[in-house]
């Protein structure tokens, strides 16, 4: 709950201030909700936060900033509908000591639901800080599923979950001798309706935006937002996007599936121009995560739940290296859509524990978290909720455990599983899955070379995402196969024949003419019977759905093509 | 590229600057459209547009960063002169202060964007003073081709009836000076605007120019180390997570 304070000029384009009250006064690394003050104490609170606005309580600059506004801002000067083409508004957040994160700006004013603004301020901070580095900016994403129901966004064909938005943020801190604990937090968000993390989050915010100054400036976000609403709207193809004095080239494939887009790219990066961005290419490195995991062979264990659509969460100590994990495994199986709920960054306060989100498919999802604590609500949720009762019967998610490995002369020294647990202090029950597919030793080989050779995070990354692109075609041929066999070529401009799967008859055929994938085994007769667990559970599982749906999606697209 | 085939064509960074309401924005509509609006909306943030330019042996292709004049936009520009080979720095010659501004713009540039930027002093607005039309001797003779700049034009700036608050020997003078090309123009009538245009063209060193094979490549050297020299002074941190200045020139 919020106690909104619409300033007189906020209808204008300006946004608003918002200020949390106790509800989320509760201990976000423990999530003990008893730490939360005393009535009194949040009494007092609220006053500090309904007055939070009154111009006479203002600082110097933030008169001067609504007196900016008021004059120079009187209303949009660019077309709303325009900008809300690729994004709904660009939000900045303000960590208060006293009363937690607020919202300093929302630019141009959007009137957000209450649900999401609190998203929006909780998941633009990290809830865990590297004590070593306070002065670097991190940059990281998040996804949440909103129900901002007054704000207006064009539908569009790119858009493949218009009930989830994305928050891109530049999280900074900077040295601050007038607040408490002498460092002030902001996070600069972009809050879009596509997964677009390359532009967004690496060009936009990252490289583009790193503020002049720790405030943003308005004529900042006016400026930015002018110039995105002068782009053209987005369509599949290759767009030039003029922005803050660079042009982006961006990418966009006709369908979100499409492996390895931007696999290919032409070096030229010592060129400042044009910047070619791959909307849909994963951010970050798997250079990183390798170095990261407890063990390489992991990324078949990480590959194989993704692929089967079981609950995985990667924890890290810092957003960026999870929101990039979630990012990167995501891209792994495709051209399989990823059918659970994916999250690259959450924290205590992410909507997926709340009702809202009906518990539809929880049960299924990829999640990025820096704090430990969201294990255990995971697999322990509230018995009070009554909404959440199915989480009972959960699968205990698959933890990936993302830290950095320590460098003794010169060669990486990884984290081994067992110190992972020494470090949480409590139990999670992490079951070790055991793995189906056998391992590839060539490819871990050449991983491991190429990482101990100081090889590129572009080179690792393809290294990797070529391989399980590789692995993933291999794996889907006998299903395509056997739907070939029975969708007859008179029949197959009918998405409809997808709908006569028959699971015996396709194991049939399976254990006839087999996959072109690996499995584990001694004997002949091992290996066949672990193929046929793993495509039957991968024909039971939302991948197998959200795949054949592509599918029929396509079919009918080229159909109606012509 | 080869020999015969089509000529080489290079993309050049130019980036508006001024004060609000000299004209920059018109000056862009005149040279890439060929047209004019009286009483334009000021810009917001900044337009972008692209425009050719045919030279004898090469094309050029422009690519035009029209920022806006309002002081609150002021400290965005760093972003967008940031490896620009080219700047037209306007002023409005019938309001003496706007030359003052631009004089600051020009110190800026030189102080921070790359060291071998070419920079365009234009007075705009010339329709509003007696010799509107440009068919004048004297007006004729500026607009010469830029090189010429040197030559001393005589004595054309008598006319102090008119709108005039800058004379062309004063402007022309602290041009001289400071090196820079320099034009009176009237988006209006179009009087001198492509000579601008074309004058910036020939004066880009051709070392700086990479002709355009592909996307991707095509970027001039004049970035130099711009972004670092920037980013140090000007208050401008661009360099966010390690990152940095990924996209300027390190040629």
């Amino acid at each position: 709950m919020q106690h909104l304070e619409l300033p007189p000029w906020c209808g204008n384009g300006w946004g608003l201030r918002l200020v949390e009250d106790d509800d989320h006064f509760y201990d976000a690394m423990t999530g003990d909700e008893s730490k939360a003050p005393s009535p009194e104490k949040q009494g007092n609170n609220n006053t500090n936060g309904l007055s939070s606005s009154p111009p006479d309580e203002q600082t110097h600059t933030e008169k001067l900033k609504l007196d900016e506004l008021k004059d120079a801002a009187p209303e949009i000067p660019f077309p709303l509908d325009k900008l809300r083409e690729w994004l709904i508004a660009f939000v900045v957040c303000d960590f208060n000591v006293d009363l937690g994160p607020e919202i300093e700006w929302i630019y141009p004013y959007a009137p957000f639901s209450p649900a999401d603004l609190t998203t929006i301020c909780f998941n633009s901070f990290p809830d865990r800080n590297n004590p070593d580095d306070l002065t670097t900016d991190t940059s990281f994403h998040f996804r949440f599923r909103h129900n901002s129901t007054d704000i207006k966004v064009p539908a569009s064909d790119l858009v493949p979950h218009p009930e989830y938005w994305f928050g891109y943020c530049l999280f900074r801190q900077q040295r601050d001798e007038t607040v408490k604990r002498k460092y002030g937090q902001k996070s600069f968000v972009v809050i879009s309706q596509y997964d677009f993390t390359t532009l967004f989050r690496d060009q936009m915010l990252a490289k583009t935006l790193p503020l002049l100054d720790f405030g943003a400036s308005a004529a900042l976000m006016e400026s930015a937002c002018a110039q995105v609403a002068n782009w053209p709207s987005p369509r599949p193809g290759e767009m030039e996007l003029p922005f803050f004095g660079s042009i982006f080239n961006l990418h966009i494939p006709l369908h979100a599936s499409y492996p390895l887009q931007g696999l290919v790219r032409k070096e030229s990066v010592k060129q400042n121009h044009p910047i070619d961005i791959f909307a849909l290419d994963p951010v970050g490195s798997w250079k990183q995560v390798v170095e990261y995991l407890p063990n390489v062979g992991d990324l078949y264990i990480i590959y194989e739940r993704v692929l089967l659509c079981e609950p995985l969460v990667a924890l890290s100590l810092d957003p960026r290296v999870c929101s990039e994990f979630v990012s990167l495994a995501f891209d792994l199986i495709r051209p399989i859509p990823f059918a659970g709920d994916y999250r690259p960054y959450i924290t205590m306060h992410s909507d997926i524990f709340s009702q809202s989100h009906g518990g539809a498919t929880t049960n299924h999802y990829l999640i990025g978290v820096t704090n430990p604590f969201i294990l255990k609500r995971l697999q322990t949720p509230p018995i009070k909720k009554p909404l959440l009762q199915s989480f009972s019967l959960k699968e205990a998610p698959y933890v990936v455990h993302l830290t950095e490995p320590i460098r003794k002369n010169g060669s990486l020294h990884r984290r081994s599983k067992s110190t992972h647990r020494e470090e949480s202090s409590f139990d999670v029950v992490s079951q070790e899955p055991k793995g189906y597919m056998s391992r590839d030793w060539e490819f871990l080989k050449q991983l491991d070379e190429m990482c101990r050779a100081d090889g590129s995070p572009a080179e690792v990354s393809r290294l990797v995402r070529r391989h399980f692109a590789y692995l993933t075609a291999r794996f889907l041929a006998p299903l395509d196969r056997y739907f070939a066999q029975l969708i007859t070529p008179a029949s197959a401009i009918d998405p409809f024949e997808y709908g006569c799967f028959s699971e015996t008859e396709f194991l049939q055929n399976l254990s006839k003419y087999g996959s072109g994938v690996e499995f584990k085994g001694k004997t002949n007769f091992q290996r066949n019977k672990m193929e046929e667990a793993f495509y039957k559970k991968f024909c039971r599982s939302p991948s197998f759905f959200s795949w054949l749906q592509m599918k029929m999606e396509l079919a009918s697209r080229s159909q109606m093509a012509g | 590229m080869s020999e015969g085939g089509p000529k080489p064509s290079s993309s050049v960074k130019l980036v508006l600057l001024g004060e609000a309401a000299v004209g920059k924005s018109s000056l862009v509509l005149r040279f890439v459209n060929d047209d004019f609006q009286e009483n334009k909306e000021p810009t917001i943030g900044a337009a972008f547009l692209t425009q050719k330019c045919n030279l004898p042996n090469r094309t050029i292709k422009f690519e035009i960063w029209d920022t806006a004049g309002q002081e609150r936009f002021a400290s965005l520009a760093p972003m967008y002169y940031r490896n620009a080979q080219s700047a037209l720095v306007v002023y409005d010659l019938t309001k003496a202060s706007s030359l003052t501004k631009a004089k600051h713009w020009v110190a800026e540039l030189q102080r921070q964007a790359s060291p071998g930027i070419v920079i365009a002093l234009v007075g705009n607005k010339l329709d509003l003073t007696t010799q509107s039309t440009g068919l004048e001797g004297s007006m004729g003779g500026l607009s010469l081709s830029a090189a010429a700049n040197s030559g001393a034009d005589g004595d054309d700036d008598e006319e102090e009836e008119d709108a005039r608050q800058v004379t062309t020997a004063e402007a022309k003078g602290y041009a001289e000076e400071e090196g820079l090309l320099f034009y009176e123009t009237s988006a209006k009538t179009g009087h001198n605007v492509s000579e601008v245009f074309t004058a910036i063209a020939n004066a880009i060193p051709e070392s700086t120019l990479k002709t355009r094979g592909g996307p991707g490549t095509g970027r001039g050297g004049a970035g130099g180390s711009s972004g670092d020299t920037f980013g140090g002074t000007g208050g401008v941190n661009l360099s966010a997570a390690g990152e940095t200045n990924k996209d300027a020139c390190a040629c």
